[in-house]
């Protein structure tokens, strides 16, 4: 597992530009990245740092003005809807920070859902397994309102992770969690990277949660200022606090 | 707050107007319909007054057998401030099409009189001359100027020249089965009467009510009645089968489902746009606003949106009574702009119940939002879960529906078939009807599972989803379902109802006319009956498989019209079961056979005597027997006996089977080949009495089913209203099943899933409520009932309803998959 690690997620002078003309903005300006597979790397940066629109274009979601992004050695920029949808579907997982979990399915449903969407046959031991991470098995059976914040992200990491994708983009997912809670969250997630080799990329500005990735990249109006491995919450304060000002 | 409202209006003008759409159309509908009502009685009133102005008094002979004679007549015109009193006659006249065959449909004969109005051309004026009703002239194939073949009483073929078209509006049988007049002399020969069956009487200057009490006072004891022209026009309205007073308590009725059911739509679409403002409300709470400023607030965006929407409602409602004068009058009506009838009451009504019912809909859902403690609705980011379901009003549900239930199933059995049954049955069905409504939102998740099973399996993630997410709301999803199974019960429950009527009556012509054909001779008189030779012709014709020739005559059994009828036994004609007395070959001269249902009526048994009048007197005859036989006739002599009476004289009609394997019209080509030699013969065929009921049937089912389908165009809006809203408020969870893969394709199609199942939920209940009711409506109307559930037309209401249940998605569907994911997430 731990051979040569591939980037998994590549940008190449990505740039982002919201509107035209006068009241053109441009959020991200020309930014080169790469993620390696089976880590847990954080996108950091103060509010409007352009960190969620750099998910976004990573993951097909937003378009790229210009440059290029791969995921899992397949060119997205101009990719269609239909190849966007169905790149969602094989490669990319996503994790909210208001879980966004369906309100009428089950927690197994929910985790199942995207297995269900592509047609395919979930793997019953890797699903199990997973639960079992999770710390759920007992509570498979509710629906959404009657669990707990936490439960309800440990539910949505879950089924990020269940079709195996190349690549889980968390956006803040302890945004909505109380510390405790989110402790926990980030706990199951980091368990889950290393155990079952699953690259994520997490968008936080909290720098605890940034402290339980292998790397953190810091990002300020849209581009890219810092890079740093294994990072201690202290370490990454201080940044941030450099960044703020 | 005046501002706030004014803003909340503007802000929500999309989701706003949905709501306004289905108060306009509600308030379109009732006004709509209340004004056709009003209209096709301002129409009657009008035919049947300018129908009989001319008479100030009418007499009219009650009994066929005993017309008012001419020396009636005679008092009549001598009587003082009688100006004129003229006698009208009126029978069956045998009229002959282009091929020289009788028509099938025979008009009504009468006398030219002071009420004999022509539409075109000028009544008759002359002996050889006729003037028909429009319908008798296409069937003739004649137009004014023509000449008209026409068969009279004694059999004898005349050729009369046709001067105008008459008008039969308002004129009951005339309308419905032509007519043709003649002058006086003419329409005596022609029918064979000798009396009259009405006397018009015109005033020399007495008031109607006045001459009318000296008219009874002038005529001998007799079967007549005395009607001042007045009262007979209104004797006439009522009579005319559409009763117009009926048909507007009809259309009234039919406003009112339309009313309840956009008083659905506009609950449900209020409900969830103050659901989705909760948090806008709970602000306006936190800077400051009491309760009832809120509640205030949002009633009063109501009043604005009701007033506005009902106002145009009642425009578009006004309009569609005006456009329906076009339509009436391509259905063979002449109803011109000027009758269409708007009254104030009609305008109030449909301001005042579209107003009220938008308010007090918008009204529950805004005392709800008020009562959520501001910060906790505020907070919220979770969808507001369903309250508790069980509790008073599932408690009222299920008390309302057993006792509809219960109730319509009692009906029939403690009251027997008959009109209050019939209303025990509809009250039964409105209350369980009431309680289904209230029950609505228990029952409508297993309903889901249930309708959901196909759609899951046909639609794959996306079918399956769908049937998640009609179950997950069930309050709305119960709205939804039942302001489309209003109009569906409705129409289900029509459609089973005329489907089984028709059975029914199909049976009784089929037991009243066990034959394939019966061929009548053209009068009653010795000189019109069939001659044996035309019998021998038709034995022998090709496609003619078994016929039973009847010798009868018409003659006065204590004071009753009855016939004397004799026939061999074999073919058409079984051997009937003899109940008591003589075998039938036993029996001899002045000796007859009666059947069970006649020796009741004349009160006869075997061995009596029964003192008959025939046209050479009066006869004794005794009871040998009492027999049972369809078809046989009531009263039976053996041939020897009947020739001893009546001589040898021909038949008066014949029973005809035709070959296995025949069509209907083959069958007729047969029997007309038959009797070419005698054309005046009528050929009745038991499909002709059937194809009438069901032309008439099928066009009334037409006109209710049409005014129907409107009520489930507005329960349709209220499908795209409830799906809208869906959309809207779950715009980030569309989002996230995109993120997660499903293609815009198959989000919208889950979406329309969702409508189809919310369609099919609310149709397959309407279908299953109407039918079951509709079954029990039918058995409570006739005793002799044949209930009839008629698959097809069931099958296509509710594929019909599930299918625009879809369509009315697809708009919100499109809308759904275009939006971007990342804008989406972002939204609250």
């Amino acid at each position: 597992m731990t051979a040569r690690r591939a980037p998994v997620v590549t940008a190449q002078r990505l740039t982002k530009v919201f509107g035209a003309g006068e009241n053109a903005v441009q959020a991200l300006r020309g930014i080169d990245v790469s993620f390696e597979s089976g880590a847990f790397t954080a996108i950091m940066g103060p509010s409007g740092s352009g960190k969620s629109t750099l998910m976004h274009c990573l993951a097909g979601l937003e378009s790229a003005t210009c440059g290029r992004v791969e995921v899992g050695g397949a060119e997205i920029t101009g990719m269609g809807d239909r190849e966007l949808t169905m790149l969602r579907r094989e490669r990319v997982g996503f994790v909210f920070q208001s879980f966004n979990l369906l309100p009428m399915l089950t927690a197994e449903q929910n985790i199942l859902l995207p297995l269900e969407i592509a047609g395919k046959k979930p793997d019953r031991a890797f699903f199990d397994e997973l639960a079992g991470v999770t710390g759920l098995q007992k509570r498979l059976g509710h629906l959404p309102s009657e669990l707990s914040g936490g439960q309800q992200q440990r539910v949505a990491i879950a089924r990020a992770f269940v079709a195996r994708p190349d690549v889980v983009f968390a956006d803040e997912p302890t945004g909505n969690l109380d510390s405790v809670s989110g402790t926990g969250v980030l706990d199951f997630l980091r368990t889950s990277v290393r155990r079952f080799g699953q690259t994520v990329v997490m968008v936080t500005h909290d720098a605890r949660a940034a402290s339980y990735a292998d790397r953190a990249v810091f990002l300020r109006d849209g581009a890219l200022v810092d890079d740093m491995h294994e990072p201690a919450t202290d370490a990454v304060l201080q940044t941030m606090v450099k960044l703020e000002v | 707050m005046w501002k706030t409202t004014l803003a909340g209006l503007r802000a929500h003008r999309l989701r706003l107007a949905m709501a306004a759409l289905a108060t306009l159309i509600g308030v379109a509908f009732t006004s709509g319909t209340l004004i056709l009502g009003d209209t096709l009685q301002a129409d009657a009133e009008r035919t049947v007054t300018a129908n009989t102005a001319e008479v100030d008094v009418a007499v009219l002979a009650t009994s066929g057998l005993r017309p008012l004679s001419e020396e009636a007549v005679g008092d009549l015109a001598a009587l003082a401030g009688v100006e004129r009193a003229q006698g009208v006659v009126e029978g069956t006249a045998t009229l002959l099409g282009q091929d020289g065959r009788p028509l099938r449909q025979q008009p009504v004969a009468a006398s030219v009189t002071v009420r004999t109005a022509t539409l075109e051309g000028s009544a008759p004026d002359a002996d050889g001359e006729v003037a028909l009703a429009g319908s008798t002239a296409e069937d003739a194939g004649v137009s004014v100027g023509d000449t008209v073949g026409v068969v009279d009483a004694q059999g004898s073929r005349r050729e009369l020249t046709v001067t105008g078209i008459v008008d039969t509006r308002g004129e009951g049988t005339m309308a419905l089965r032509g007519a043709a007049v003649f002058t006086l002399p003419t329409a005596q020969e022609v029918t064979g009467q000798t009396g009259y069956a009405g006397i018009y009487v015109t005033s020399a200057g007495p008031a109607p009510g006045a001459l009318r009490e000296d008219v009874a006072a002038t005529l001998a004891e007799g079967d007549y009645e005395i009607l001042t022209g007045r009262q007979w026009a209104d004797a006439k309205a009522a009579g005319s089968g559409l009763d117009p007073a009926l048909v507007s308590a009809g259309l009234a009725l039919l406003a009112l489902v339309a009313l309840l059911v956009s008083g659905l739509v506009i609950y449900n679409t209020f409900s969830i746009l103050v659901a989705q403002r909760k948090r806008e409300l709970a602000l306006l709470r936190c800077v400051g606003a009491t309760r009832s400023q809120v509640f205030g607030s949002v009633l009063a965006e109501s009043a604005a949106l009701a007033a506005a929407a009902a106002l145009l409602g009642l425009v578009v409602g006004i309009g569609a009574g005006y456009s329906a004068v076009p339509v009436l009058n391509a259905f063979g009506s002449d109803i011109p702009y000027s009758v269409v009838t708007v009254t104030p009451q009609t305008l109030a009504i449909g301001l005042v119940s579209g107003f009220a019912v938008t308010v007090g809909a918008a009204a529950v859902p805004a005392h709800a939002a008020t009562r959520v403690p501001p910060v906790a609705a505020l907070n919220s980011t979770q969808e507001r879960e369903a309250g508790r379901l069980v509790s008073a009003r599932g408690l009222f549900g299920l008390a309302a529906a057993v006792s509809g239930a219960g109730a319509a199933a009692a009906a029939v059995p403690v009251l027997g078939a008959g009109p209050p049954a019939l209303t025990g049955v509809v009250v039964g069905g409105m209350l369980f009807f009431l309680g289904l409504v209230a029950l609505g939102p228990l029952l409508v998740r297993p309903a889901v599972r249930v309708v959901g099973i196909l759609p899951a399996r046909l639609f794959g993630t996306p079918g399956r989803l769908a049937v998640a997410n009609a179950r997950r709301n069930p309050r709305r999803a119960a709205t939804t379902a039942i302001a489309l199974a209003v109009g569906v019960t409705l129409m289900s429950g029509v459609s089973v109802a005329t489907e089984s009527f028709e059975a029914s009556v199909g049976q009784g012509v089929e037991q009243a006319l066990p034959v394939d054909f019966m061929v009548t001779a053209p009068g009653t008189a010795e000189e019109a009956q069939i001659p044996p030779g035309v019998v021998d012709r038709l034995r022998a014709q090709e496609g003619i498989a078994e016929t039973a020739a009847q010798r009868e005559a018409v003659v006065e059994v204590e004071g009753q019209e009855a016939a004397l009828a004799s026939v061999v036994i074999g073919g058409p004609i079984a051997e009937p079961e003899l109940i008591t007395g003589a075998p039938l070959d036993a029996l001899g001269s002045g000796q007859m056979a009666v059947t069970p249902d006649r020796a009741e009526e004349f009160g006869l048994d075997v061995g009596d005597t029964v003192r008959a009048v025939t046209d050479r007197g009066p006869v004794e005859l005794e009871v040998a027997s009492i027999v049972r036989g369809a078809p046989f006739p009531p009263f039976y002599l053996s041939e020897e006996g009947f020739t001893d009476l009546f001589g040898d004289r021909g038949y008066g009609a014949v029973l005809i089977n035709t070959a296995p394997g025949l069509t209907a019209e083959e069958g007729r080509a047969a029997v007309e080949a038959g009797t070419e030699e005698f054309p005046a013969v009528t050929i009745t065929g038991t499909d002709d009495a059937r194809q009438q009921l069901e032309e008439t049937l099928s066009n009334l089912v037409m006109i209710v089913g049409g005014l129907l389908a409107l009520s489930v165009v507005v329960s349709l809006i209220g499908i795209a209203n409830t799906m809208s809203l869906s959309v809207l408020e779950r715009t980030r969870e569309s989002a996230l099943l995109r993120a997660l893969g499903l293609t815009r394709r198959q989000l919208s199609r889950m979406l329309t899933v969702e409508a189809l199942v919310l369609g099919a939920v609310g149709a397959c209940s309407g279908v299953l409520v109407g039918s079951v009711f509709g079954l029990m409506a039918i058995t409570a109307i006739r005793s002799d009932a044949v209930p009839v559930v008629p698959f097809g037309q069931l099958l296509l209401i509710v594929a019909g309803s599930g299918l625009a249940g879809m369509a009315a998605a697809i708009v919100p569907a499109r809308k759904a998959g275009r939006a971007s994911i990342v804008a989406s997430l972002a939204s609250e």
